[in-house]
């Protein structure tokens, strides 16, 4: 049997009080360096000697305290080690910390610590869904607002607005909400009345600010005379528009001011177009940056384009339909002989000298004979003719006025001359 | 498929590369498509034929200048309005600051380079007339606002542009082109109304 240790003999003691424990006990506890010298004999009297044995026992880190058996019977169950380490005298301090964590179960920390109210108030008020709140204010629900205070605000940090820490609604409203200003007064109305909120939604919010409409949506106030513009331009984002279009269908006054403002922008648009006229500055312009001729086109080849279109064009014969067309001067010599069609290529050069100028013979009526071939022209005092020969086409740029008389004359045969009379002053 | 106004943003855009790569003749179809409704705008400003002429054409000469510091992918004649509207703003100020011709003397110079043409009215004289006057009414009412107001009612009602361009255009918040629209037509109105 090996040598008892002071330790087991008081824990007899302590629990059926073993006499023969008691002498043991007392002799090594006379010697033993661990407990305080006036504590050495406490086990010679013998009132209470399993009280003393406890005590011993707990001194020696063998056994619990009474103390905090106490504890443990008052608080329940939040009692964990750290109490059996940190005895604490007098059972009404558990009240006092259930008082104040409530349900929520409670560290032994704490007692030496403050009490972290604000983890435990997080842990119970959980979030609150302010979209609604807001939207519900505004009064008349603008969608995208709604949307975007449950996407972006959704839920607000109670723990935070408790201890003042400053909710993160600004943050969360400046990211969904864009450009649309939600007064500080709106979000009073709605119970968060965080001033910054207003400002950080400002910044956001760029340069169209819709306060003072939403406001007139919530407080009735009158539609602010800058919207009237954006109503009738429909520059409004359109959920304003409906509500400011609406205020002001409602007004008569409103509605007349609307019209003219619309009559004045249409009216002057027609007078300056009016005033104005058109202009074609190419040529000036082009002159300014240094282009020589204004009608020049880099890349561009004219003259192709004209050979092309001649040699696919190739010719035709339009002159039947051309001279039935041409009307005949009712001074026209009815002794004069018809002219009958020849070869094509007298009439080629007839059907060109009527859209032409005449370079032949000017003005007479009552040539008495027809010059041919090789026969000189009588000398009328009129310019000279030119004469080609039969085989020859002769096509020049020829025009007349619109009030002359031209006449083609053929004369007999293949070889007979064309003779072009141009009566000016004539009208047919 | 590509709408009206992407082809024709396409073309437009193939043109003024044309021109910054150096082909001076390209710029003719920019100066063409837009001339009209420039010198529209410009003369709403000055109320001048001839002014308003050389002054968009100093508009399209400047413009052909910078052309190197334009971007392609930004709007051109956003680009464009705001120098012409900046030239004819210039231009007023000087001859308000050299008051070299009075505004009766402007009035007269109508006749020659300015003025309502003639809008000939092939059923009723009368009508032709009544509206030559009330054009001329609008154009004097017009004259009296301030130049800030004359440009952005201009911007909006000639050319129907937007907010944002016109903001882009005379470098304001779009908040001020609504009230200063909002403020011109109401003046307008007004002294239409005066001139009854």
């Amino acid at each position: 049997m090996g040598m008892t240790r002071l330790e087991d003999w008081l824990r007899r003691i302590a629990e059926d009080g073993d006499a023969a424990a008691v002498d043991a006990a007392r002799a090594l506890l006379r010697t033993d360096e661990r407990i305080p010298e006036e504590l050495r004999y406490v086990l010679d009297d013998p009132e209470d000697r399993p009280g003393a044995a406890d005590a011993l026992l707990f001194l020696l880190g063998e056994g619990e305290s009474l103390v905090a058996e106490a504890i443990r019977a008052e608080a329940g169950s939040a009692m964990d080690d750290d109490l059996t380490a940190n005895p604490i005298e007098g059972v009404p301090v558990a009240d006092a910390v259930r008082a104040e964590a409530g349900t929520t179960r409670i560290s032994g920390a704490w007692l030496a610590d403050a009490i972290p109210v604000d983890e435990a108030i997080r842990a119970e008020a959980g979030l609150v869904d302010v979209a609604d709140a807001v939207a519900g204010a505004l009064g008349f629900g603008i969608p995208m607002v709604q949307g975007a205070l449950r996407w972006g605000a959704g839920a607000v940090d109670v723990a935070e607005a408790v201890v003042g820490a400053g909710p993160p609604v600004a943050a969360a409203v400046r990211a969904s909400a864009g450009r649309v200003e939600i007064a500080a007064s709106v979000l009073v109305k709605v119970g968060v009345d965080v001033p910054p909120v207003s400002h950080a939604v400002r910044d956001a919010a760029g340069t169209v600010a819709v306060a003072d409409v939403v406001m007139a949506g919530i407080v009735g106030a009158d539609l602010p005379e800058g919207w009237m513009a954006g109503v009738l331009d429909r520059e409004l984002p359109d959920a304003v528009h409906v509500k400011a279009a609406s205020r002001i269908a409602a007004s008569s006054l409103l509605g007349a001011e609307l019209t003219g403002l619309a009559s004045a922008g249409t009216r002057l648009r027609a007078a300056v177009e009016a005033g104005a006229g058109t202009v074609s500055l190419w040529d000036g312009v082009a002159k300014s940056i240094g282009i020589a001729d204004p009608e020049a086109v880099t890349g561009w080849d004219g003259a192709a384009v004209r050979a092309a279109v001649l040699d696919e064009a190739g010719s035709v014969d339009v002159v039947r339909r051309v001279m039935a067309k041409v009307r005949r001067s009712s001074a026209a010599p009815s002794e004069r002989p018809e002219p009958r069609p020849a070869n094509s290529a007298y009439w080629v050069a007839a059907a060109v000298a009527v859209a032409a100028t005449i370079l032949i013979v000017f003005g007479f009526s009552g040539i008495e004979r027809m010059p041919s071939p090789g026969r000189p022209a009588p000398d009328m005092g009129a310019p000279g003719m030119v004469f080609a020969k039969a085989d020859e086409i002769r096509v020049d740029d020829l025009n007349y006025a619109d009030d002359a008389t031209v006449q083609v004359i053929q004369e007999d045969g293949a070889d007979a001359a064309m003779i072009i009379w141009v009566d000016e002053g004539k009208t047919l | 498929m590509m709408s009206v106004d992407e082809v024709d943003r396409d073309a437009e855009t193939e043109l003024l590369t044309a021109v910054k790569a150096g082909d001076a003749t390209a710029y003719r179809g920019i100066v063409e498509k837009y001339q009209n409704r420039v010198y529209a705008l410009v003369y709403g400003m000055v109320r001048n034929r001839e002014d308003a002429r050389d002054l968009t054409q100093d508009a399209f000469v400047k413009a052909y200048n910078n052309l190197e510091s334009f971007r392609l992918e930004s709007s051109f004649y956003t680009w464009l309005y705001r120098i012409a509207m900046n030239l004819a703003i210039d231009f007023i100020r000087k001859r308000q600051r050299h008051g070299t011709t009075s505004y009766d003397e402007q009035i007269a110079s109508r006749e020659d380079g300015g003025g309502i043409s003639e809008i000939h009215h092939a059923d009723d004289p009368r009508k032709t007339l009544e509206r030559k006057r009330l054009y001329e009414r609008i154009m004097d009412s017009l004259d009296k606002l301030p130049a800030d107001q004359k440009q952005v009612i201009l911007l909006r009602e000639l050319e129907g542009l937007s907010y944002k361009e016109i903001s882009d255009i005379m470098d304001i918040p779009e908040g001020t082109v609504m009230s200063r629209l909002f403020y011109a037509r109401k003046k307008l109105q007004k002294l239409l109304a005066e001139e009854r």
